[in-house]
């Protein structure tokens, strides 16, 4: 089997990356700890469930969702342009028990933040992160949710490759 | 066979490529716009009424405005080097416009005479660069030093 089709892609990299540096964050990391997941689309459910419990995150949960590729500027065609949704999520009903972590999750949209505003990507030569959104609400589970998107472009043109 | 006006053929997009000597190679940027122009000066002659009743043209003077955005080499590629391409020529640094079509086809040596540099907090850089093209002239490439 090919190797090439094995390995993490553009978007992939990417993804990771950014959940790397937010789980590394000693704001997010320390205790009370805050779990951060990528998305891998058709399980995330089950381990934000799975991540309340054995983890003991005490209700505060980070879901890196996969980046949407944006529509093409036809004015520059060969720029390749994604929105990555950060989903800062808080279990209420665990958070603000009297065993919650009491982290809102405005607070942990807040490090989220700080910490990708600008942040420039090490590989593939992805441009510093720009807020696009930010946006409060409940989601459909019932979960307190701050959804932040960011947006970053690099050059993805095959008639420049070798 | 086409139907009118169903199905024929037109030009878009920028198909040719922009070397600038040691400053961006053909794959190094990628350009967005290309403007040709041709000019002359035009001389009329009048009889003694000041009717018009010949016309001579002038040298023609061939110009391109070209607008790119330089990207990083692909060999080792880095951010330091993207941002070192953000640059003009020399004064008359040589220019080569090629791959395209109609009046600009060929590989033509043009000189870099005027252009500036863009950078804007929503976009890439983007270098403009104007461009003439002198047939049969002499061309200095150590313009004298002003400074």
């Amino acid at each position: 089997m090919s190797d090439a089709i094995h390995s993490f892609g553009l978007l992939r990299d990417l993804q990771e990356e950014l959940r790397n540096l937010l789980q590394e964050d000693e704001a997010l990391f320390a205790p009370p700890r805050t779990l951060v997941l990528s998305e891998n689309l058709g399980n995330i459910e089950a381990e934000v469930q799975k991540a309340v419990g054995a983890l003991n995150t005490g209700g505060g949960i980070v879901v890196i969702h996969n980046p949407d590729v944006a529509p093409a500027d036809g004015k520059k065609p060969w720029m390749f342009a994604v929105t990555i949704l950060i989903e800062c999520m808080e279990k209420s009903i665990v958070n603000r028990s009297t065993t919650g972590n009491q982290v809102w999750g405005e607070r942990l949209g807040e490090i989220v933040f700080n910490l990708l505003q600008n942040y420039q990507p090490t590989s593939n030569g992805w441009t510093p992160l720009i807020r696009t959104t930010w946006t409060t609400g409940r989601s459909e589970t019932g979960d307190l949710v701050d959804a932040l998107t960011f947006s970053t472009e690099t050059v993805y043109d095959t008639t420049t490759s070798d | 066979m086409a139907i009118l006006g169903i199905g024929r053929y037109v030009v878009r997009g920028i198909a040719g490529t922009v070397t600038i000597s040691a400053l961006a190679s053909t794959t190094d940027n990628k350009v967005t716009s290309v403007t040709y122009k041709k000019s002359f000066g035009v001389t009329e002659h009048r009889d003694g009424m000041g009717s018009v009743f010949a016309v001579t043209a002038g040298e023609p003077v061939e110009e391109i405005q070209v607008t790119l955005t330089p990207i990083s080499p692909l060999t080792g590629q880095s951010l330091l080097k993207a941002q070192a391409a953000i640059a003009v020529p020399d004064p008359l640094g040589v220019v080569a416009i090629a791959g395209m079509p109609g009046a600009l086809s060929g590989t033509v040596n043009y000189v870099y005479v005027d252009g500036d540099i863009r950078l804007s907090s929503d976009g890439t850089a983007e270098i403009q660069c104007t461009l003439r093209k002198y047939v049969d002239t002499g061309v200095s490439g150590t313009p004298a030093n002003f400074s």
